[in-house]
């Protein structure tokens, strides 16, 4: 007598364990057999190790599988972002002073960048926006509830097509808000409500005309950022313990719900999962699982860098837009830009930031460093390489888009970019580090002025924690250690998706490093410039 | 797809289905690769996302339904082939004609072609919609090679009456609402039509024997309707001794009193009884059962399966409904057939009403007035039978159209026929000394189906009438109702819907045009559940099934209860009077556990490690894995779950457990052993659990705490317990 507990019980199943029913549609139902050609090699080296299964631990356990984990995740951060909103409508003009704009800019930016790399998507698990927004859609705070408010449509498939890049293009576009109402700065404390309050209807929005996390998944300002730069973190999220059990299993409770937990609302299976990219750690799939076949996994950092097999587009075009876009914030601190800017604003009325040259900068970077990628691809490459399988691009209908038609380009770019997602990951990190170490303690005054205890005058609002040389070289420390866990993973990919379709792979080595190093190396320099230049 | 066009000999090429698969939701978990009935999915195992060769696609759109990431998008026309179009019979004469007016295909050829149409599908919708479950693309596919033998076979294996219900079924509801064309929003294959011609080429033979599991078993079916039928021959095909009672002098039931001639000809309705007098099935007539009688036959036989339908006509009370001159449809229907039989026109079917119709009239030969309450298959059978009978019918419904329940070919035929049917109107009152002499009749309006229809003006209209025929359904009999508490269980669809199922795709369409618009997956999940409770016992040894379980529903729903319940009447018992219990299927021992520590799961485990496996099958699950089936087939349960609650404060059993319990409205009697595991003190978690099995209709025979630290010290005495209550129980 063996338990059943491991193996899927369900219709069709020829489990020699269940009574044998009386069952008529059994004997018409012939469904073809699963295909698991390669399916051994295809998630070997993405699939986290066994041992490092958080969810084996049995408290561990019990607070994965309470319904109400998430919302007591989301519930601190709706607190305080609703505070944010009040506080900064009601509360002093004084951006440093008001409590809404210093936690948002001096500690709460910064603290999502460290969640990101060290953890992967653990903001969206306790999201406030999209947490809100959720509650609505499901009716409840945490209960699994089978009929939800709302339409629950579909994104529709010409949008979703595009994957994370509406995602990147939405962060574009409020981080340009963010610059030229100066909400970030931070400016007026009231900005900083609108933008939340704005962030919070949009979310609410499409979670009541779409289906599941559809917000999340392709429009959030920073699922694509969370997505690309967390793929260095260490939490693999939620896999498969045995894929055999998930590819015999009849009901996919986790991607359609069952009575403990909802389908994932990421559309990620956890059968398939091979990068921590979609994974928004929410638990439902663990929850919904009827087999307990799924688990909560660490991995090592940048696993979800440099092994996934399967590569997409549209995360490489991201990190390069990404990238253009950290490039600018650090650009624009420059004389150059300045007088750029200044001449543009002269001639067409638009201040800073004018939105040619913030456009301009961020597609020219972009579209230089992918190209500096692909002439590699080109000059040290093999010319045929029909053996090499490309990912499946993301972008557009097959044989539409510019991507699918050059297989070959996609070969060289994905991995490459891929590459690179440390440095980008480091330089987002080090822009928010002036503001932390200038302006941190403030907090404690902006808590004290609600009481009439804080003010600009009192020693904390002035105190730093870092002078302003000091902060250079901590930037340059985080390039330095992002730069090197870039040539680690460069070397990584290279060795595995670059090597085989290289005509010389010395060659071909000695480029990517130096793509690394001229990456790594120039947004360090531009630290160095931004501060020479204030 | 390419189609030579013989005639200009060109050849056309029709555009291929545009193909979408979005690669950034396939996950690669296949559930459309297995689905797909042209194998135009593969799997690219370097992505591990599907491809979809667009020249193999059909358009039936079951990938798009079974996706469970809604990742694929096919637009394509409808490549559905055409469908045959079946003859409506129109007789010159209608008066006295008894001709039956449906006709099924007629040749070969058309036949091929329809059969042609069918998928194959190996995830077959259709057969879920089926409410007795037929193997429709495998007759079908006999069919296609020529073998009507083999598609008998395969359709008697799981129906009893095949050629009844290609007749009278709605199709639209079923198999054909369910067909994956119809699911697409295109024409379904015309399975009804298919069905019939397999039944009217071949010849359905004696019922064989199909086992001696049965043998030695001693059953008593109660009631001689469609759910007695098929009951009856699953047991005496498997080798078993039954004896049908029935208070009628001639079997049928409703089959037989309430479906006229025109429609299902007698032949045919009366076919299986005769195979299953010739099977040496015993039958009682005229021996009406009641409550005491049940009792009886409860001790004398084995089983008892009550199959006795939905017997109470609905009455309209309103004032004048005691005149004279207002009847109930079966009554009418029965003397009806009676008539049409010898020829005779309706003045001699109440000769009284009639003749004072006539005297009243003064002479003059107007046709006689008949109202029709009620706009359903009945109402309109009462209403095509008085219009052959040399009457004038009027229907009247305080429905609207849309959402009566009549399959919209009936109304047609019926309209076509001469009967007036006014829907959206109602009797508000009789008016008449003795005899009914006019009713008046209200307007009403209904918005949605799920409201009841709202009278809007009084007394519209005042119609002359010569007759009123009740013909607005049935409702269990209250003597059936006062003895079961339980009955009759409504049909209901569930808010989570069984995952297998809608992996098949059949709950993905919320509206089906071909279903007139009604969400079939919905209807055929209720009828599935409904299924399911028939093959429960409601106390020890009695089985209810068909409309007396249900209420009133269709001929292939009771069918289909029958059969259930014959499986389970054969699995469960053991003959009262063999001695020999060695020749008897073992005993299925249910362990359900709800473990989250992992405590539970253990003692669940090793409390039925060493039963004799000769004489118990065990099948231990947890309980988010158990399934309604496990529930039916399993001879006794037990139960083990964790409890939750702080030290103190709110400590009763895991909420999945409970909810599960209230999942379950009955265990059909089922002993029970129920066992906690606890940390500190379960309190009364053991007495909530009896009483929730105490009201579910099971008995609790052993309860026990187990302390979550003491398993390895309490274990031991708690299982030779339970080995102890098993003997014990299965010895009695």
């Amino acid at each position: 007598m063996t338990i059943a507990e491991d193996r899927t019980v369900t219709e069709g199943d020829q489990n020699p364990e269940s009574f044998e029913h009386f069952d008529p549609i059994k004997q018409a139902v012939h469904l073809r057999p699963k295909n698991r050609e390669n399916i051994q090699e295809r998630f070997e080296s993405t699939d986290p190790p066994r041992k490092w299964e958080v969810s084996k631990n049995k408290h561990v356990k019990a607070i994965l599988k309470d319904r109400r984990l998430q919302f007591l995740l989301i519930l601190p951060n709706q607190i305080v972002f609703w505070m944010v909103i009040v506080l900064g409508i009601a509360g002093t003009i004084i951006p440093g002073l008001n409590f809404g704009t210093a936690i948002t800019w001096y500690l709460w930016f910064c603290l999502v960048f460290v969640m990101m790399v060290v953890v992967g998507r653990a903001w969206c698990a306790m999201c406030p926006f999209g947490g809100f927004a959720e509650w609505l859609q499901r009716k409840t705070f945490w209960k699994r509830t089978q009929k939800t408010l709302g339409l629950g449509r579909k994104f529709p498939e010409p949008l979703a097509r595009w994957g994370f890049i509406i995602s990147v293009v939405s962060f574009i576009i409020l981080t340009w808000i963010e610059e030229f109402f100066n909400i970030a700065g931070p400016g007026t404390p009231s900005a900083t409500s609108f933008m939340v309050i704005g962030i919070v209807v949009t979310a609410v929005a499409f979670f009541l005309v779409f289906e599941r996390r559809t917000f999340c998944r392709y429009v959030c300002p920073l699922s694509a950022l969370i997505g690309s730069v967390g793929a260095m973190g260490s939490v693999a999220g939620f896999r498969t313990k045995d894929r055999d059990v998930c590819m015999d299993c009849k009901t996919k409770d986790c991607m359609r719900g069952s009575e403990d937990g909802f389908g994932c609302p990421w559309y990620t299976w956890p059968g398939s999962a091979d990068s921590n990219l979609s994974c928004g750690l929410c638990t439902e799939c663990y929850k919904a699982c009827p087999s307990d076949n799924v688990g909560l996994f660490l991995q090592p950092p940048l696993t979800s860098v440099i092994a996934p097999k399967r590569r997409r587009a549209d995360i490489a075009i991201s990190v390069l837009l990404l990238w253009g876009l950290v490039v600018f914030q650090q650009f624009n601190a420059t004389n150059v830009y300045a007088s750029l800017d200044n001449w543009l604003a002269n001639n067409t009325g638009i201040h800073y930031p004018n939105p040619f040259d913030y456009l301009g900068i961020i597609v020219v970077v972009a579209i230089i460093t992918g190209l500096l990628v692909l002439a590699g691809g080109f000059a040290f490459g093999k010319k045929d390489i029909e053996s090499y399988k490309a990912s499946q691009p993301l972008l557009a209908a097959p044989k539409k888009s510019l991507l699918s038609k050059h297989p070959k380009a996609l070969a060289y770019l994905l991995p490459m970019t891929y590459g690179i997602i440390p440095i980008v990951g480091a330089d987002y990190f080090a822009r928010q580090l002036p503001k932390f170490f200038k302006h941190v303690s403030r907090l404690i005054p902006s808590v004290g002025a609600w009481f009439g205890h804080g003010s600009t005058s009192s020693s904390l609002y002035h105190t730093r924690l870092l002078t302003d040389p000091q902060i250079v070289i901590a930037q340059i420390i985080v390039m330095s250690l992002g730069t090197l866990a870039s040539l680690w993973a460069m070397n990584k990919i290279f060795n595995r998706d670059l090597k085989p379709i290289s005509r010389s792979a010395t060659a071909m080595r000695i480029y990517a490093i130096a793509i690394v190093l001229l990456c790594g190396v120039g947004s360090a320099f531009l630290y160095y410039l931004m501060h020479a230049a204030s | 797809m390419t189609i030579t066009n013989e005639s200009t000999n060109e050849t056309k090429i029709n555009k291929f289905p545009t193909v979408t698969v979005f690669a950034d939701r396939c996950a690669g978990c296949e559930e459309c690769l297995v689905r797909c009935p042209t194998q135009a999915i593969e799997m690219d195992s370097y992505s591990w996302t599907v491809t979809i060769n667009n020249e193999l696609c059909v358009g039936c759109l079951q990938c798009t339904r079974t996706c469970p990431f809604s990742a694929i998008k096919i637009e394509s026309e409808d490549l559905s082939k055409t469908r045959v179009e079946l003859n409506i019979h129109k007789p010159k004469e209608l008066l006295l004609d008894k001709s039956e007016t449906r006709r099924g295909i007629t040749n070969w050829t058309d036949a091929l072609a329809e059969a042609s149409r069918c998928l194959n599908c190996p995830d077959p919708t259709c057969v879920r919609g089926c409410p007795t479950h037929n193997n429709i693309p495998g007759f079908i596919a006999a069919i296609r090679s020529g073998n009507l033998d083999d598609a008998q076979e395969i359709l008697t294996n799981t129906s009893v009456l095949p050629d009844v219900c290609s007749r009278v079924c709605d199709q639209a509801l079923q198999c054909e609402g369910s067909c994956t064309w119809s699911l697409a929003g295109h024409e379904p294959v015309a399975v009804g039509a298919l069905e019939r011609f397999i039944t009217e080429n071949s010849n359905i033979g004696p019922i064989k024997t199909r086992s001696e599991k049965a043998k030695g078993l001693n059953v008593a079916v109660i009631g001689a309707g469609p759910a007695g039928a098929s009951a009856a021959t699953e047991l005496v095909a498997n080798g078993a001794s039954v004896t049908v009672f029935e208070k009628n002098t001639e079997p049928g039931g409703l089959m037989r009193t309430a479906i006229p001639e025109f429609t299902l000809p007698q032949n045919v309705s009366q076919r299986i009884w005769e195979s299953l007098k010739n099977k040496g099935v015993k039958f009682e007539f005229g021996n009406e059962v009641n409550v005491t009688k049940i009792n009886e036959l409860k001790n004398e036989y084995d089983a008892v399966i009550l199959a006795v339908g939905a017997q109470a006509p609905l009455k309209l009370p309103v004032p004048g409904s005691d005149l004279k001159g207002i009847v109930d449809a079966v009554e009418f229907l029965e003397k009806a057939d009676q008539l049409l039989k010898s020829k005779y026109t309706i003045e001699e079917m109440y000769p009284e009403i009639f003749k004072r119709a006539n005297n009243k009239s003064n002479g003059n030969s107007s046709k006689p007035m008949i109202l029709v309450l009620g706009a359903g298959n009945t109402a309109m059978d009462v209403a095509r039978m008085s219009r052959r009978l040399g009457a004038n019918a009027v229907c009247v419904d305080w429905m609207s159209q849309q959402f009566a329940p009549v399959r919209p070919d009936e109304l047609v035929e019926a309209r076509e026929e001469g009967v007036d049917i006014k829907f959206n109107t109602t009797v508000s009152s009789f008016v008449g000394d003795e005899y009914v002499n006019s009713a008046k009749l209200s307007l009403t309006q209904q918005e949605v189906a799920t409201k009841l229809p709202k009278v809007v003006k009084e007394n519209a209209i005042d119609l002359k009438v010569d007759l009123v025929v009740m013909a607005m359904g049935f409702r269990l009999d209250k003597q059936l109702t006062e003895t079961f508490s339980m009955l009759p269980y409504r049909k209901k669809t569930p808010d989570m819907i069984d995952r297998v199922w809608q992996a098949s795709g059949i709950t993905a369409v919320p509206s089906v045009a071909w279903a007139r618009g009604q969400s079939v997956g919905k209807l055929t999940v209720a009828r599935e559940n409904a299924r399911l409770k028939a093959g429960l016992p409601i106390t020890d040894n009695v089985w209810v099934v068909g409309d007396a379980l249900i209420g009133p529903s269709t001929v292939v729903e009771a069918m289909a209860h029958g059969k259930h319940a014959a499986v389970s009447v054969i699995e469960h018992i053991k003959p009262k009077n063999s001695g020999s219990s060695d020749s008897k299927t073992k005993t299925n021992v249910l362990v359900i556990f709800d473990s989250r520590s992992g405590n539970t799961k253990e003692v669940a485990a090793s409390l039925v490690s060493d039963l004799p496996k000769e004489s118990f099958n065990t099948y231990v699950t947890p309980i988010a894995k158990v399934t309604y089936k496990d529930v039916v087939a399993s001879n006794i349960i037990i139960l083990g779950t964790w409890i939750e609650g702080m030290v103190m404060a709110n400590v009763k059993p895991a909420k999945s457990t409970l909810r599960w319990l209230k999942s379950i409205d009955t265990f059909g009697d089922k002993p029970i052993i129920v066992f906690v595991t606890y940390g500190v003190n379960p309190r009364k978690s053991l007495d909530l659990l009896e009483t929730e099995f105490n009201q579910r209709n099971a008995k609790v025979l052993l309860k026990q705490a187990v302390k979550g630290s003491k398993i390895q010290s309490q274990l031991p005495e708690f299982k030779k317990q339970v080995k102890q209550t098993l003997k014990q129980y299965f010895e009695n």
